[in-house]
């Protein structure tokens, strides 16, 4: 069923047979992007580790291929990388390091907005996301030792799940080659776990804590052809 | 580089002599031309020759000489002052010179520079400065550029007596140069305005007050020098109470000639002399005003020149020094010529009654009898799309003689006017078969007919009856009768001086309608425009134009109520969606692309909002963008544009003078369809450039002045959510821009726009927003429908 979907979705551009102008013709996009996810900065949720996360912050990489396919829309294919070690407190005594890692395919449908006449893909957009996400969390080792005696095993918890997304952003080109792109997004990611340990439990809740909030986006890319 | 202006013993400085010596020969080929005009197949007045090097450089080089002139010595507001009016001016004069409505090389400019040769046969220092231009207007003016560029209209040729009087107007003008009144008004003005030195505190009257008096200081200052240099010619000082004349009596056309009833009728058309005035309003001489004027009084002026002159004697002075004939064909041209501009500027009727004028000496000239026909059809089009009063001047504003003219156009109803105006072009189809002008405006005003007229057999067969006019009287007698009868109705007539009500019959409301029956019956019966076609009906090929008419007509108005149903308006409701989405297809072979236009507006700068040097950069940048994009598209363009003119390009030159035309007419005529006055130059065109497609395209940027309340609303947002004031503030205080793109193609021959877009995009005009803009519209242009 998810194979005919994604079947479908990737049929959907080549259906329309649209003569689009592109820009100057080029309809391709390949684009890299640093996330920069704002949740612990702005709100503190977890206890960055200070040689890992400047500032507080931490990033996700993008890699987004994107095909215009008409005057307002392109669809395209990302995938997201995250691997960052996050800080847990316990019981306000001790804490854990936790290694998140997660690998998000998704794919993107960006409309193109303007007064009256846009031109993919140059200008501002928004974005519709649906993903999937496989991630792992390994709460590798607790921090300061001793460990103290009540404290639990370090364990990792590994899943997948859905979810959806919304951006917005700007493009620009420069030297009709390469393009520069700006903006912000949110995930949604829909909780799906099962019965789980308290510790995993909660290191999956920052998980998604670390997609919900907003992150800012400004990457680089080129129109191929 | 050589110059037609340049005095004849000024040596020739070119480095290539044998395009000079063709072009040269061309001029005179030209000048004899002139002499030879057909006015009976009169041609617009055109360009030819060399074209001169004030067209050729752009406007901020001319800008940059004019800095590099001023003193250091100067203080510096008087040197940011005139850099100012350097800028401006240079723009200004050139968006004039290329305008398409001046001329070079013309016959008439051709002449008056002959005139002015006379005048500075002494100083030839001052001819080398000076070049004078025509401008195609019907305004009696003449004006002159501080970089000694003298313009005189059409008009002001039409309307002067003889060339003494020409000479005068040029001697004043030279002064004006020669003084450099307009920088220094510029400067005067700049310093009333900011009230500075001696203007500190005055008030906004007495502000208006002095600009008037110093800019009539110096219009008595060119009269008088201007009349020292006239006495040095040999020319006739008393002509020039004449150029007063012309002056004071510049708003009447340039003759006062009764208008006849006949001139229009036939046998069988013959109007009511109802609409014929019977006692035109009286001629008021104008100029005598000049309270708060930049002139001195007509009067005054005249007087002051007068004075001058008293006491003198010219003997042996004449009014004509050039062949008096030549003086009198560039008249004829810039009088035939005004036909056609009073048709640009839709007035009709002005054209109509310079075609009477001018028809009392060439009753059968071919082009007095079109431009009658284009006046009429252009009244009776703009009458029936209910547009009349953009076409129509009221008659009560008009003095002299061709009152009548504008009294008869605002008596005739619109179906009358459609009658006759198809009557007039059908019969000159008749005598021109073989002009394609002709038969495509019969076509389109014979097609709107049925608006009234759906039924042919309204039009008599029979002639006219002799007692037509006295039936119509007594028609008009009854209908009198009847209408008092019905007053006698009412009750605000029917009271005694008392206030009583007489006791009379009142008309119950069948009695009324029928009484109202009985006057349409009467009416119809006499309608003197029923026997408009009586010849015409005779022949078959008329009457199968008119049925053909009434099926396009019936056509036409199934279409419309179509377009009135909720099918109709789904359907185009999704066209406009899908076009959105994807654009159009037009699938043009070939287009020419005219004038791209560059504009960069800043609000913040509140006294000089154009950026004029950027927008002339931006534009030059453009051209490539244009050709890049086009090419890319894979479009088959040609890039016509008056900036890259060349010394040889007259003709690319008269082109884009023609297109300048025709698109400023197109777009008055708005939405209507209509005939263009000029279809014999414009079907040319297409031949020329092997196309029908015509594109005019331009961007507009705009800096706003302030955010606006989008800035304001998204820092009051961040009360709610704080961490967005960074944010907030910057859009707040960053500069706001909007570009427009625009977009026109229009098939020329036909007069149909058949693409129209105006992008929008709220941001700064970025190469990018531009190319993926100017590739999309030209992809489009480009792209063949699918089958």
């Amino acid at each position: 069923m998810k194979r005919l979907i994604l079947v479908l979705i990737l049929a959907f551009p080549l259906s329309l047979q649209a003569q689009s102008p592109g820009y100057q013709g080029k309809h391709f996009i390949l684009s890299y992007s640093p996330d920069i996810n704002l949740t612990n900065y702005f709100l503190g949720v977890f206890n960055p580790i200070p040689h890992e996360n400047v500032f507080g912050l931490f990033l996700r990489h993008n890699i987004m291929a994107e095909y215009v396919v008409n005057r307002t829309l392109s669809i395209g294919l990302e995938y997201t990388f995250l691997n960052t070690d996050l800080g847990i407190t316990e019981n306000d005594s001790y804490q854990y390091i936790m290694k998140l890692n997660s690998g998000q395919f998704g794919f993107n449908f960006i409309f193109y907005t303007g007064e009256n006449n846009p031109v993919a893909p140059v200008g501002n957009y928004l974005k519709f996301k649906f993903f999937v996400n496989n991630y792992s969390a390994n709460v590798v080792s607790p921090v300061p030792n001793p460990i103290p005696p009540n404290a639990p095993n370090p364990q990792s918890v590994t899943g997948q799940n859905f979810g959806i997304g919304f951006g917005f952003g700007h493009n620009h080109v420069v030297a009709n080659r390469l393009i520069i792109t700006y903006g912000g997004s949110i995930d949604y990611n829909i909780d799906n776990t099962q019965n789980t340990t308290v510790l995993n439990q909660r290191a999956y809740e920052h998980f998604v804590g670390a997609y919900l909030l907003p992150s800012l986006r400004f990457g680089v890319g080129g129109l191929l052809f | 580089m050589f110059n037609l202006y340049q005095p004849k013993t000024m040596p020739l400085k070119n480095p290539r002599p044998f395009i000079c010596n063709i072009l040269f020969i061309a001029v005179l080929l030209s000048s004899f031309c002139a002499k030879s005009q057909d006015f009976n197949n009169y041609k617009s007045i055109k360009s030819s020759g060399e074209v001169p090097k004030k067209f050729l450089t752009s406007s901020t080089e001319k800008y940059n000489k004019e800095v590099e002139k001023l003193s250091d010595k100067e203080k510096k507001r008087l040197r940011v002052t005139k850099k100012q009016f350097f800028l401006e001016t240079s723009f200004i004069v050139d968006d004039m010179l290329l305008s398409g409505k001046v001329m070079f090389n013309d016959p008439v400019s051709i002449y008056i520079n002959k005139v002015v040769d006379e005048l500075l046969k002494d100083d030839k220092e001052l001819r080398g400065k000076v070049e004078v231009y025509v401008i195609k207007s019907n305004e009696v003016n003449a004006f002159t550029t501080n970089n000694g560029i003298i313009f005189v209209t059409l008009g002001l040729v039409a309307q002067v007596e003889n060339e003494a009087e020409l000479a005068f107007i040029i001697c004043h003008e030279l002064t004006h140069f020669v003084k450099q009144h307009n920088l220094n008004e510029y400067v005067e003005n700049t310093n009333i305005q900011s009230g500075r030195g001696s203007y500190r505190g005055t008030n906004l009257d007495d502000k208006l007050l002095a600009r008037s008096n110093y800019s009539k200081k110096q219009e008595s200052e060119a009269d008088l020098l201007g009349l020292e240099r006239f006495l040095k010619s040999n020319y006739d000082p008393s002509t020039l109470d004449g150029v007063f004349d012309v002056m004071q009596y510049s708003h009447l056309p340039f003759d006062e000639l009764p208008y006849k009833k006949s001139f229009i009728e036939t046998s069988n058309l013959k109007f009511p002399n109802a609409y014929f005035l019977k006692k035109t309003k009286e001629i008021e001489a104008v100029g005598n005003d000049d309270s708060l004027a930049t002139h001195p009084a007509v009067k005054l002026r005249r007087e002051a020149v007068l004075e001058k002159l008293k006491g003198q004697e010219f003997k042996g002075r004449k009014k004509f020094i050039l062949d008096e004939k030549e003086f009198f064909i560039a008249q004829k041209l810039c009088r035939y010529e005004m036909c056609n501009i009073f048709l640009h500027y839709r007035e009709y009727e002005a054209a109509f009654y310079n075609c009477y004028l001018l028809m009392q000496d060439e009753p059968n000239s071919t082009f007095l009898k079109k431009c009658i026909a284009k006046s009429l059809y252009g009244l009776s089009k703009y009458a029936n799309s209910s547009r009349y009063e953009e076409a129509h001047v009221d008659f009560d504003d008009i003095q002299g003689s061709s009152q009548r003219v504008y009294y008869f156009f605002d008596k005739m109803k619109h179906s009358e006017l459609n009658v006759l105006a198809v009557e007039y072009l059908y019969s000159l189809k008749k005598q021109y078969p073989e002009d394609k002008e002709i038969a495509a405006l019969t076509e389109d005003i014979f097609s709107e007919l049925p608006k009234y007229f759906d039924d042919k057999s309204f039009f008599s067969r029979t002639n006219r009856p002799a007692n037509l006019d006295s039936l119509i009287a007594a028609d008009t007698l009854s209908k009198i009768a009847e209408n008092n009868k019905i007053n006698e109705g009412d009750d605000d007539n029917n009271k005694e001086g008392n206030g009583i009500s007489k006791p009379v019959k009142k008309k119950n409301k069948y009695e009324k309608i029928n009484s109202e029956v009985k006057k349409k019956d009467l009416t119809d019966k006499n309608n003197f425009i029923k026997y408009a076609f009586v010849d015409l009906l005779k022949d078959t090929a008329f009457n199968s134009d008119y049925n053909k008419a009434i099926e396009t007509w019936t056509e036409r108005k199934k279409q419309r109520e179509y377009e009135e149903t909720t099918e109709y308006k789904k359907a185009k409701a999704k066209k406009d969606r899908k076009e959105k989405l994807n654009g159009v297809a037009l699938g043009l072979n070939k287009i020419v692309i005219v004038n791209p236009f560059y504009f960069k507006v800043d609000q913040s700068k509140r006294k000089n909002p154009v950026k004029l040097v950027a927008s002339e950069n931006a534009q030059k940048e453009l051209n490539n963008e244009v050709k890049n994009n086009a090419t890319l598209a894979g479009l088959n363009y040609q890039l016509i544009d008056k900036k890259d003119l060349k010394p040889e390009s007259a003709d690319l030159f008269n082109d884009l003078s023609v297109l300048n035309y025709y698109i400023i007419e197109t777009a008055k005529h708005d939405d209507m369809h209509y005939v263009n006055y000029m279809t014999d130059e414009i079907q040319a065109l297409t031949q020329k450039y092997g196309t029908n497609y015509f594109n005019w395209v331009g961007i507009v940027s705009y800096r706003e002045h302030l955010a606006g309340l989008g800035g304001v609303s998204s820092t009051c947002l961040t009360i709610l959510f704080p961490p967005l004031f960074p944010f907030a503030l910057y859009n707040t205080v960053r500069p706001h821009y909007n570009t427009y793109i625009y977009s026109e193609v229009i098939n020329i021959k036909n007069g149909t726009t058949i693409n129209n877009l105006v992008s929008k995009i709220k941001y700064k005009d970025r190469l990018d927003v531009i190319n993926s803009t100017l590739y999309d519209i030209y992809l489009q242009y480009k792209k063949h429908k699918k089958s």
